[in-house]
């Protein structure tokens, strides 16, 4: 295992938004066992309802979109937090991991096109891809990430910096209980 | 016809999935947020085609209960219900809790793409 790779976590944004306290943390390679395990971790802090399984369902999204786009033999970092606007509890999922030098440029195409979308686009993008993408080679659907911005409270951060062997992918996302 | 019956029991991340052929129901119920759904999913597609092309499923009524999908399963069930659309006698019964506005949604996207009518249920919540 590399240890090449070094995660700063800063989750404050310097907006508005307030500050999340941080309900689960994970560093390191994220295997089935560790997978599964934040899995069951997640949904038993998070879903006390049904409106809850909104940020469930992103935090799904953002932790298969570290399988489908990163390179899993190496260290991720997972951060989970939560605060609460005007009572809804919202939840911060924040992920970095490392995107393998030949995964870069579909992942950057990506990004460049959702920045693009409004709501309304971002909601229109995801039923095309839905109808007319396809399958990669790592059974992903091209949905994940528009799912997740359709849902977040805020637009997706994303940020890719150079590393070693590739980029340090990192994603915030912001989303709300329903209703 | 009970050669035409399909099973698959559920898990904490895949779905129930059953067909009584002696009703015509077919049942998708529980999770599907695997991290392969095409892996999940090939069998059922495959058995789908089967009936589909033996006729051996019309009518059919299916009944969706998911409580969470993931993206990449959403792709592999578009995939299940355009297979139906070779069907003539189905109906698609997509149920919903009813403070959960995403499944609904998802429900009204798939109405909007396949060519196979849709029913909304809306149910109250279990919890």
């Amino acid at each position: 295992m590399s240890n090449s790779v070094h995660f700063e976590l800063d989750t404050s944004t310097g907006d508005s938004v307030p500050p999340s306290v941080c309900l689960i943390q994970y560093k390191g390679l994220l295997t089935q066992e560790a997978y599964e395990m934040l899995l069951d971790r997640v949904e038993e802090v998070i879903v006390q309802r049904t409106e809850d399984r909104r940020p469930f369902r992103a935090f799904v999204e953002a932790l298969q979109n570290v399988f489908k786009h990163g390179d899993v033999s190496q260290p991720v970092s997972i951060w989970v937090g939560g605060h609460t606007v005007c009572a809804t509890p919202v939840f911060r999922f924040v992920t970095q991991n490392i995107v393998g030098h030949d995964r870069v440029e579909t992942l950057v195409n990506r990004l460049e096109n959702l920045e693009k979308y409004d709501a309304m686009e971002t909601r229109a993008a995801l039923r095309k891809q839905l109808e007319q993408g396809e399958f990669g080679d790592r059974g992903g659907a091209g949905l994940g990430l528009l799912t997740l911005q359709t849902v977040a409270v805020r637009p997706l951060e994303i940020t890719l910096l150079d590393s070693t062997g590739g980029k340090v992918l990192e994603l915030i996302v912001d989303v709300a209980s329903q209703g | 016809m009970s050669d035409m019956n399909f099973s698959i029991e559920r898990t904490r991340k895949t779905p129930e999935i059953k067909f009584d052929a002696s009703t015509g129901r077919l049942i998708i119920a529980g999770r599907s947020i695997p991290e392969n759904s095409i892996e999940f999913y090939r069998p059922v597609i495959d058995w789908v085609d089967g009936v589909v092309a033996a006729s051996g499923a019309d009518p059919l009524r299916v009944f969706v209960q998911l409580e969470y999908f993931n993206t990449s399963s959403s792709k592999s069930l578009l995939d299940l219900f355009k297979r139906f659309e070779k069907l003539s006698t189905v109906e698609i019964h997509w149920h919903y809790d009813s403070d959960d506005e995403d499944m609904l949604e998802a429900g009204e996207d798939y109405d909007h793409i396949v060519e196979v009518p849709f029913r909304f249920i809306e149910v109250e919540p279990s919890a």
